[in-house]
């Protein structure tokens, strides 16, 4: 621990981290006796203004002299010292160097000549260094010990002035400060960031509490909560609490549950009333994890009292909840005690208790069925006689799929929770509760309309907002297969409609815009967020519903002019891909062998699909974004068009190749020429030449073939 | 037609002011409008002759706010006392991510149609 024991030998260490080591030691070692104290027998050596009594050598110096060598004549001391010169310690003679080399006088009192001091001098030297290290450090040595001794002593010149009681007196006032009444609802967002960070530390510990938060870039904000949570769901704190516990164990299994403040590790389930914990005590448990346990022992110790002193206040607040008004007995009024949760409020505002919000609510369509018969009606109509209102009907629709998907998440959270027996009866419970709420979100998202009946669909409208795209994988996550099927069959029989198509056939005319940026935005999030969900879906199932997908999507959709798009040019890929694999696999497909029927119709698809196709090919592409940086982007934006025609080529038979190759072939000989041209970076150059291989390939053939 | 949420310290249920209601869309609290616009970009306006315009992305009871992308408009009016005049003119800022204390805020509404 001290730079002593390693390093070079005399403990004044030359790098910076050891300087800053150093001095770090010695700021913590002031604040505490014990740990100065430690400090002071690691370094022993180093101790100031003491020093061992064989290494006091300062007076040694005795010359030997008699009285009659000194009375009666010129004492010649510099003769007398080169004759004695043996006899001074060892560290003398380093001193007095300089003098002695200047003598020019050996042994005997003989004059020098010039050649012979020189040579004297060089042999000194020699042997002051072979005398090892430690013959020249001593003055350095000397030195650096004041030098660190004067900083030691400015650092700690105003040292204890508190005492150890005082200090814990001040901590006590400011931790409790800190107590919470409900620390797992208080920072709920503290810990779910630090678990999503944790999780990129270490993955396989946070697994099963990290799976559900949010897959998108922005996690949704709940604090748009209005009123105290308090007034919302009471038992959504309180399951909350649960989760925060588990969370916990989950993280620090290794740690000792005693130092555990919140609750003992093992209550499950209890309805006992919420109890004041610590933000502050799981802070510490993870600031420690995080710092490793090769932290040095000061630090530790000192964590550990602040945790002891925690526990303390915590248990003490246990003991006696405060509450936060207080009312004298016979005195008019409340004192309110304010404190950090708790704060002053300028309006005092009554908040309705939500039952009877709820049970207005319920009443209107019992009171008026005709009315909500003809709200469906209406919105069909209703978009275009009331714009404003539809839109906040899908609003409205966004956020309670948001809060019910919450509410599933946290019902998710819970459950790790549940005893591993499926008959208790709080594992019913919850799962009837589990299914209540999935089953909510799913009317919500309003995914199973019939789709005749109003325009643009509902789920359409849903989808073209940002937030509504954000959800759908997090709910997804939840739904059953049927469910997904529902969704990803609406999805595609208004594939037209949805906002990213309408975009991406004319965005490209002012490509720098704001416009265009935000829809190219749109377009990236709905393939990061829609799609990924629905493709897994298709590469998982049988051919007779991909076949009727495909089918579905070439009958309600204009192809030609779809397929400029690149969702649904992502979505031909994967059609056609996961048609023609099953076509071929035929019996890895569920070990069910494709029937003939099914493998002709998805052949027959195959060609309504490239009649439409053809002589449109080329719009695939997407127009150059900006004619200067054109070739610049491009290899990404092309991508998908490549992927797609590479797709279409393996299935194709031979005259159909013929008639790909002939519309593609400009298209093809204008990016190897500008690959193979040299103007462009190594890299974009090969991505370019990758991608046209893509195609390429597919057809047996490869871009080095092309003769230019 | 009212899209604007006017916040007052008393609560009632507000109802489409178009008149239709069905059941799921029935608004319980105003401040469930605000709810509405979240990620959405929205006009607010401040005392001190302020004025935001910006993505929202969280707000409380309070209606302290947490504004992205947010562009400021003071309006200043300077008195000439020797003349009798007064000028008018606006000071514009943009600030990318801005928190806003609830006490200031008059309104709050998705931003007019026209701008």
């Amino acid at each position: 621990m001290s730079g002593s024991f390693f390093g070079t030998g005399f403990g004044f260490p030359d790098d910076a981290i050891a300087l800053g080591r150093d001095s770090f030691r010695h700021m913590e070692a002031n604040h505490d006796l014990d740990a100065r104290l430690e400090n002071m027998a690691l370094e022993g050596e180093e101790l100031g203004g003491q020093l061992d009594e064989n290494l006091d050598n300062f007076n040694d110096e005795t010359f030997e002299a008699d009285v009659k060598e000194i009375s009666g004549k010129e004492f010649d001391f510099q003769q007398y010292a080169m004759q004695h010169q043996a006899k001074v310690p060892q560290q003398q003679q380093q001193q007095h160097s300089q003098p002695m080399a200047s003598s020019g006088q050996l042994d005997g009192g003989r004059m020098m000549t010039l050649a012979e001091v020189e040579a004297q001098m060089v042999q000194q030297r020699v042997q002051v260094q072979q005398g090892g290290r430690r013959m020249a450090d001593p003055e350095v040595i000397a030195q650096r010990r004041e030098a660190r001794l004067n900083r030691q002593m400015e650092l700690s010149k105003y040292d204890n002035m508190m005492s150890r009681h005082d200090k814990d007196y001040i901590i006590r006032i400011q931790v409790s400060q800190l107590l919470t009444d409900d620390p797992a609802a208080d920072d709920f967002y503290c810990h779910m960031y630090q678990l999503s960070r944790g999780a990129m530390f270490n993955p396989g510990v946070v697994q099963t509490v990290g799976r559900n938060i949010s897959g998108s870039a922005t996690p949704r904000s709940s604090a748009g909560t209005p009123g105290p949570p308090n007034a919302m769901q009471g038992d959504y704190q309180h399951q909350q609490q649960h989760q925060q516990q588990h969370q916990h164990q989950n993280q620090h299994q290794h740690q000792q549950p005693e130092h555990h403040p919140n609750r003992p590790p093992n209550s499950q389930g209890s309805n006992d009333s919420r109890r004041p914990g610590s933000s502050l005590s799981h802070t510490m448990h993870q600031q420690q994890q995080h710092l490793g346990r090769t932290h040095r022992s000061n630090t530790q110790s000192s964590m550990a009292r602040m945790q002891q002193q925690v526990q303390r206040i915590v248990n003490e607040a246990r003991r006696r909840p405060k509450a936060a008004h207080v009312a004298a007995e016979g005195a008019l009024g409340k004192i309110s005690v304010n404190s950090a949760r708790n704060p002053k409020q300028v309006i005092q505002v009554q908040q309705r208790s939500h039952s009877g919000s709820i049970s207005l609510h319920s009443d209107i369509p019992k009171h008026s069925p005709s009315t909500h018969d003809l709200g469906g009606i209406f919105s069909g109509l209703g978009d275009t006689r009331n714009p404003a209102g539809e839109r906040r009907k899908t609003l409205r629709s966004i956020e309670n799929v948001y809060s019910a998907v919450l509410r599933l998440e946290q019902m998710i959270r819970e459950q790790v929770r549940l005893p591993p027996n499926t008959d208790h009866p709080a594992v019913q419970n919850w799962l009837s509760n589990y299914t209540e709420a999935k089953e909510k979100a799913w009317a919500e998202l309003d995914a199973s309309q019939p789709i005749s009946n109003t325009y643009p669909h509902p789920l359409v409208r849903f989808l073209s907002f940002s937030k509504g795209k954000r959800i759908v994988p997090r709910l997804v996550h939840h739904l059953t297969i049927d469910q997904v099927l529902a969704l990803t069959t609406t999805v595609i029989a208004n594939f037209e409609t949805l906002d990213v198509c309408r975009f991406g056939s004319f965005s490209y005319s002012a490509a720098g815009s704001l416009v265009a940026m935000r829809q190219r935005e749109e377009t990236d999030l709905f393939l990061h967020a829609v799609m990924p969900p629905t493709l897994a879906f298709l590469s998982e199932t049988s051919l007779q519903i991909v076949n009727g997908l495909f089918a579905l999507f070439m009958e309600r959709n204009n192809i030609a002019w779809v397929a400029r798009t690149r969702p649904a040019l992502a979505f031909l890929t994967v059609l056609l891909g996961r048609s023609a694999a099953l076509k071929q696999a035929g019996a890895h497909a569920f070990g069910v062998p494709a029937d003939a029927q099914e493998v002709y119709q998805a052949a027959e698809l195959y060609n309504h699909l490239f009649n439409s196709l053809r002589g449109n090919l080329v719009s695939i592409f997407p127009p150059p974004s900006s004619p200067a940086l054109g070739h610049a982007m491009s290899p990404m934006e092309d991508l998908h068009a490549w992927q797609f025609l590479a797709t279409l080529a393996i299935g194709a038979s031979v005259e159909q190749q013929h008639t790909l190759v002939s519309e593609v072939r400009e298209k093809v000989l204008e990016k190897v020429v500008l690959a193979k041209s040299g103007h462009l970076p190594m890299d974009i150059a090969t991505a370019l030449t990758a991608n046209v291989n893509l195609f390429l390939n597919a057809l047996g053939l490869d871009a080095s073939q092309v003769a230019t | 037609m009212t899209d604007t949420a006017v916040i007052s310290g008393t609560t009632s249920t507000i109802s489409n002011p178009s008149g239709s209601t069905t059941g799921a869309s029935m608004v319980e609290e105003p401040l469930d409008l605000v709810r509405l616009s979240l990620d959405e970009r929205i006009y607010v306006k401040l005392r001190g002759d302020r004025e935001l315009r910006g993505r929202l992305h969280a707000y409380d009871q309070h209606l302290n706010m947490v504004l992205g992308e947010v562009e400021e408009t003071i309006t200043i009016v300077d008195v000439n006392e020797e003349l009798n005049t007064q000028s008018v003119h606006t000071v514009n800022r943009k600030v990318p991510m801005l928190f806003v204390r609830g006490d200031g805020v008059i309104l709050v509404s998705p931003p007019s149609r026209s701008s």
